[in-house]
């Protein structure tokens, strides 16, 4: 697989207050990867300075193989962005926007912009001003998908959709990720969203991706324990990120199921019950 | 981009009438008896051109997605030296003299790198002053420099501009500095002129100037010292004095802004009084100027900032304080008249103090500019409160009028000054503009006080 993305050891902060420290995150051609993060985690700085939007204190990122500060007019044609705040020119129509950001692209797909114009119920001469901020949120997102770009960023896309145009946007994303050489980076707080689309899922904290992984075997190894015990006794549990202990047993959530340990319990006639958790619980124990 | 940069009609409109009109001059010109006028018509409509586009760049240069974009910075050098280049086809009127041709060339690339510099950079407002001063210092040091020697010397020193330029236009396409100060220009930018200054109070406190944040906290402390005072000595502030309070904003023309004008206005006196006569005259473009921008930034900014406070003092209005018929209405109406009569007032004593002390104008110039600004303040108080009792928003019509109404009070002062025009109070005329003026100040008061007696 081609890597798409390589971050090494980025760092950044904002008036001496550490965003992301030493950060390292790898991504691969086709990868469709969500990244969580609670408010304030740095998702959108993250987003931000792989795209050189914002600055860097240090750290090494590429793009398609180039330097993120010296990408090429050919890469950046196969970049899409989401932002997460709008700074589009607010007096220019819909349609003037969509004209000035075609002629900087040699590939843009009409053909899309006219489907999703249409289907999204969006008033070409109406101004950016004057549309509501989920009618700002996809005109954006149209301009990202029109030039079919290879690398798609999004932060927060669906923050400002309401239920039908979320559903819409994650079937057209759908529809994107089945082709293989595209690939997706989204930041949501939906979870739901992220379960629905990504086949990779990063957690953010504390400056830096304290998790990253296939969501399927996230699903499969980040899961809740319950340790029976026939008198008390406590037990040393692999891999525990919480645990808490009642008379006779424990509970604990583990970031990786270790498959030896559970056969040794077997072998000691130590009941072990494994409890699945929804993404949300797994997002929440990760960043407790 | 060339659409971006060129966005709205009214300044193209205006700049190719003065493109026209020069071309019509130049034509019916058979001697050098309107070569300046020519010359001044050209200059104008081009730096106009230059200012609206230098104002515009930063919408593109500081977009989040002009870094994304292919070939960004490519096309946008493009675009600028196409639209350069149009803006030249003017100059070609003064064609057959070379010299002078070039020379134009020079100060319009000049005035180009000023207005660029300017926006990115207000530390470059400072060219702005240094060249309404340039004469004195000129004078000081004997430097005699006529419009043929300027011009040639202009003309010669086009390559080196012209080198220079290319290289700060390949640093601008690229440039994405200064981001504090640009986003503000990118929000006076992005909105209609009605609301041009309304929309810098919502920049952050902490993404001010240190120099901003000083001043609307000493701004705004004298408001709160009001409160407290008030507060302690349990003596209740006056309706007016309340309504005042709540119409202040960041931009406020207030205290701090009397004072800091005062004490600019004394120095620029005690210089006048310390160098001899002869150098006086130097100094009045720049004491013409100074009340001209405080009237115009005085009043446009009491109208927007109530103007996008229309809501907010809609909900004062239901206060149990201001359940007395009209009394709203009224103490309202008084904080406009009693804000505005500072204004004039400190115009009328800031103009007594510089004529008295730099002669550049007599007592029956005097008098008479003060009848005008009469007339404009009651014109100007007119509209605005015809523009804050209406439904619709009319602050976009409301802005230009006042501006367009402004450079002709100060057209018509200037040439009532040069003329030498007696005394206006007897011109018939001017008599009935004035009371023209009062119906209107009368009339849009009373419609004001009946708005708040419907409802």
């Amino acid at each position: 697989m081609t890597c798409i993305v390589n971050v090494k050891g980025l760092t950044k902060s904002y008036k001496n207050q550490p965003v992301l420290k030493e950060l390292n995150l790898q991504i691969e051609q086709g990868d469709v990867v969500g990244l969580l993060g609670k408010n304030g985690a740095g998702k959108s700085t993250l987003l931000k300075s792989l795209l050189n939007i914002s600055d860097i204190d240090s750290g090494e990122i590429s793009i398609f193989g180039e330097q993120y500060n010296q990408l090429s007019s050919k890469s950046k044609a196969r970049i899409g962005y989401v932002p997460q705040e709008n700074d589009e020119i607010s007096w220019l129509s819909v349609k003037d926007l969509i004209n000035f950001r075609k002629q900087f692209y040699a590939v843009w797909s009409d053909e899309k912009v006219t489907e999703l114009i249409g289907r999204w119920e969006i008033d070409l001469t109406k101004k950016i001003a004057e549309l509501s901020p989920g009618q700002v949120q996809r005109v954006l997102i149209i301009l990202a998908l029109a030039p079919m770009p290879e690398l798609l960023i999004f932060d927060e896309p669906a923050a400002s959709l309401d239920p039908a145009g979320r559903r819409d946007f994650l079937k057209e994303i759908l529809a994107l990720v089945s082709d293989e050489n595209i690939t997706v980076i989204f930041s949501t707080h939906i979870t739901s969203d992220l379960e629905r689309i990504a086949n990779k899922v990063a957690v953010l904290d504390k400056g830096q991706i304290c998790y990253f992984n296939d969501l399927d075997i996230t699903k499969e190894n980040v899961v809740q324990l319950t340790v029976h015990c026939q008198e008390e006794q406590h037990i040393a549990i692999p891999h525990l990120l919480r645990g808490k202990t009642f008379s006779k047993g424990q509970h604990g959530i583990v970031s990786q199921l270790d498959q030896a340990w559970l056969a040794q319990m077997q072998e000691q006639a130590i009941e072990v019950t494994v409890t699945p958790m929804g993404l949300e619980d797994i997002f929440l124990e990760l960043t407790a | 981009m060339a659409n971006i940069l060129l966005h709205g009609w009214w300044v193209k409109v205006f700049v190719a009438l003065l493109w026209v009109i020069a071309i019509a001059i130049r034509f019916t010109m058979h001697d050098d008896s309107r070569e300046d006028l020519l010359f001044t018509i050209i200059a104008f409509s081009n730096f106009l051109l230059y200012l609206m586009v230098a104002m515009r760049l930063p919408l593109l240069t500081h977009s989040k997605m002009a870094i994304l974009l292919p070939n960004f910075s490519q096309k946008l050098k493009q675009v600028l030296l196409v639209i350069f280049g149009v803006s030249l086809l003017p100059t070609l009127l003064v064609l057959p003299d070379a010299v002078t041709w070039l020379a134009f060339i020079s100060i319009s690339i000049l005035s180009t790198l000023i207005f660029v510099a300017m926006i990115y950079q207000p530390i470059y407002q400072i060219f702005i002053w240094l060249l309404i001063l340039m004469p004195l210092p000129m004078e000081l040091l004997d430097i005699s420099l006529n419009k043929e020697k300027l011009f040639t010397t202009l003309a010669w020193l086009l390559p080196l501009i012209i080198w220079f330029s290319y290289a700060l236009l390949n640093k601008l396409v690229n440039y994405r500095g200064n981001q504090k100060h640009v986003s503000k220009i990118i929000a006076t930018m992005n909105v209609s002129m009605g609301k041009t200054l309304a929309v810098q109070e919502n920049i952050p406190f902490s993404d001010r100037t240190k120099l901003a944040q000083w001043w609307a906290n000493s701004h705004f402390s004298y408001y709160r010292k009001l409160i407290s005072a008030a507060s302690n000595t349990s003596q209740q502030l006056s309706n007016r004095k309340l309504i005042e309070i709540s119409c202040q904003s960041a931009n406020s023309f207030g205290v701090n802004a009397y004072v800091v004008w005062s004490v600019g206005i004394s120095l620029l006196c005690v210089l006048g009084l310390v160098i001899d006569e002869s150098y006086h005259h130097f100094f009045t473009p720049m004491v013409t100027l100074i009340p001209a921008m405080i009237i115009g930034t005085g009043s446009i900014t009491l109208f927007q900032i109530i103007q996008c406070k229309k809501s907010y003092l809609a909900r004062l209005t239901i206060l149990p304080r201001f359940k007395q018929h009209n009394s709203f209405a009224r103490a309202f109406l008084a904080y406009v008249f009693y804000n505005q009569a500072m204004l004039y007032c400190f115009i009328a004593l800031l103009l007594a103090v510089t004529a008295r002390v730099f002669g550049h104008i007599n007592l029956t110039i005097y008098i008479n500019l003060i009848l005008i600004l009469l007339v404009y303040c009651f014109v100007t108080i007119s509209i605005m409160l015809f523009a804050w009792r209406a439904v619709q928003d009319y602050g976009n019509p409301v802005v230009w009028l006042m501006l367009i109404g402004f450079i002709c009070t100060i057209v018509f002062a200037t040439n009532m000054a040069s003329s030498g025009m007696p005394l206006l109070i007897f011109d018939g005329v001017f008599q009935t503009l004035l009371v023209t003026s009062l119906l209107l100040i009368t009339f849009s008061s009373y419609q004001y006080l009946q708005y708040f007696t419907k409802r």
